[in-house]
């Protein structure tokens, strides 16, 4: 019995010392966001001599800090709570309805889900952008990342719909429900788990964007954090403190959200990709 | 009569209400982009609205006949290999590790997924800054010749450091996925190969393995279709550069359409991307139906 619990021991050391190296590109920045640029080329891996925060002050004026939050939570959120609403009354009406018409919708979602983004990328630029004149707009990105997302979206709605009973929605169309007053009063309470999981995924994923956000947020008050932190980087080419105070900061917010639900997060980030 | 035109207009109007929502902005985002797309690839396109001509395959072609492309391509299959073979090695090992019973489980996996939360802009820059800056600061300070010149303005070695970030990123998002196949494997399999004498490799080796063939499919499939698709990183880490050294697939048709405004050709190049993508995406399906046959 001793000997499996210096083996348990050992396996926790060598695991122990693996994600120390893991996490080492963050404890590098963690501790050179509180140098001076000179200190920070000079000694990269010491701790700071007389930390400050004068970095974090220059960043957050930089980047155009709390602009950026503010519209990276907008895209994020209401591409959320669109997507959510659309995608789960879908999954219902095609887990329930067998039309013809629906199955048909519903295969071109599963196959659309193949696509890389890239295939969409330069006619979206093109009408959105060009034709309509909606650039800079964030209403379109969060337009653009709702339809992006639906496939994935309405295909793990269906899947969760069809294991609720039918006899359910009989019942309560007995007690006098429509399809709606179904859907809204008895199906969407018990979507709860399946909810968390797709807007987990669909969140990361619009919070995280850097590319279509970029093609079409170009004003400094439209950019989000992504972009915010990519154009101070790029525009202010030798300040490198206050660049990694900066992407400290972009880091901060989804840590939080980590921190808070970091199973869930986990487990809606696997769901989405092992859709098949 | 009537009362079939009622249930015809009672059909119309619940599939209006709740699936043409979500139908119409797929249309718009998805469907039409792409059907446009498509006649994008026909056309001389470069951005100016009123100067398009309709060209035929002549994209294609060029997108065949240019030996930039082709480099990039073979750059993008050497840094998939590279990538995909490293990050479920690792992967699998983390994954081992942390469903073995020892301390901690759960701060562990949570600890090595991290990095997949974050943005790739942000984890690029941030490598970016430890290879320009650390690692070259820490070379110089200790005398190795092969530290003190950042990595990232060497050709070959700008591509390494892509696939070692990259793997650094992804192994931990496999885990995950072969934690969930490892917890499927029935522990009485294990006890059973135990009581017979197998060592904790050979268990792994004989009964973990061939239990999760189909979890090994799924992550493999996976980080090829991901890698083919790379771009966030390859923007903040490298650039391209140096030299344009590094241009993956995917980085390459932006270049394309935005920095070249060849939108025609980059767009014929996201097709060729899209097919390679759609390619491995079938055979997953095709080899994991053909797994859950099996077992």
């Amino acid at each position: 019995m001793s000997k499996k619990n210096a083996k348990k021991t050992a396996a926790f050391i060598v695991t122990l010392i693996v994600l120390i190296l893991f996490m080492i590109p963050f404890f590098i920045l963690v501790i050179n966001t509180f140098k001076t640029t000179q200190e920070f080329i000079k000694t990269p891996f010491a701790l700071p001599q007389s930390p400050n925060l004068d970095n974090f002050a220059v960043a957050i004026r930089r980047m155009n800090f709390w602009t950026a939050l503010k519209n990276t939570a907008i895209v994020t959120i209401s591409a959320v709570l669109v997507n959510t609403l659309v995608s789960a009354m879908t999954g219902y009406l095609f887990a329930r309805k067998r039309w013809r018409v629906n199955k048909v919708i519903f295969m071109a979602f599963l196959a659309s889900m193949v696509a890389p983004f890239q295939v969409y990328m330069i006619p979206l630029v093109k009408i959105y952008a060009g034709q309509l004149g909606m650039s800079n707009s964030l209403a379109v990105v969060a337009y653009i990342a709702v339809g992006l997302n639906i496939p994935f979206a309405v295909f793990l709605y269906h899947g969760f719909i069809e294991g609720i009973p039918e006899d359910l929605d009989e019942a309560a169309r007995i007690d006098g429900c429509g399809f709606t007053g179904t859907f809204f009063k008895i199906i969407l309470p018990l979507l709860k788990p399946i909810i968390i999981t797709v807007t987990v995924f669909v969140a990361m994923g619009i919070w995280n964007d850097y590319l279509m956000s970029s093609l079409f947020l170009t004003k400094q008050e439209t950019k989000t954090l992504a972009i915010a932190i990519k154009t101070f980087l790029t525009n202010h080419s030798a300040e490198y403190a206050p660049m990694m105070a900066g992407l400290l900061l972009s880091i901060v917010p989804i840590l939080i959200f980590y921190l808070a639900g970091q199973k869930y997060i986990i487990e809606g980030v696997v769901a989405g990709s092992v859709k098949g | 009569m009537n009362k079939q035109a009622v249930k015809k207009a009672k059909k119309i109007a619940q599939f209006a209400g709740f699936g043409l929502p979500a139908t119409f902005i797929w249309v718009t985002v998805v469907i039409l982009p792409f059907i446009y797309g498509i006649w994008i690839t026909l056309t001389d396109w470069n951005g100016l609205a009123l100067d398009i001509h309709y060209v035929g395959f002549a994209n294609y072609k060029s997108v065949f006949t240019d030996p930039t492309f082709l480099s990039s391509f073979v750059k993008t299959v050497i840094y998939a290999a590279f990538t995909v073979a490293a990050s479920n090695i690792i992967g699998f090992l983390l994954a081992l590790a942390v469903t073995g019973g020892i301390k901690g489980q759960g701060l562990f996996r949570a600890g090595f997924f991290t990095p997949n939360i974050i943005g790739g802009i942000i984890l690029g820059y941030i490598w970016n800054f430890i290879f320009s800056y650390a690692i070259t600061g820490f070379g110089k300070a200790i005398g190795v010749e092969w530290m003190s010149t950042s990595w990232l303005t060497h050709p070959t070695r700008a591509l390494i450091a892509l696939i070692l970030v990259s793997s650094w990123q992804m192994s931990g998002y496999l885990m995950v996925i072969y934690i969930a196949g490892l917890t499927n494997v029935p522990a009485e399999l294990i006890e059973a190969a135990k009581v017979d004498g197998a060592t904790g490799w050979q268990a792994v080796q004989k009964v973990k393995i061939p239990c999760i063939r189909n979890t090994i499919a799924i992550c493999v499939f996976l980080s090829i279709s991901r890698t083919f698709m790379s771009f966030d990183m390859n923007l903040s880490l490298t650039a391209g550069g140096p030299y344009k050294s590094t241009e993956l697939i995917a980085y390459k048709i932006y270049q394309t359409a935005f920095t070249s405004m060849e939108f025609g050709k980059g767009q014929a190049q996201a097709i060729v991307l899209f097919v390679i993508v759609a390619v491995i995406s079938l055979l997953q399906v095709y080899f994991t139906r053909k797994g859950a046959e099996n077992t």
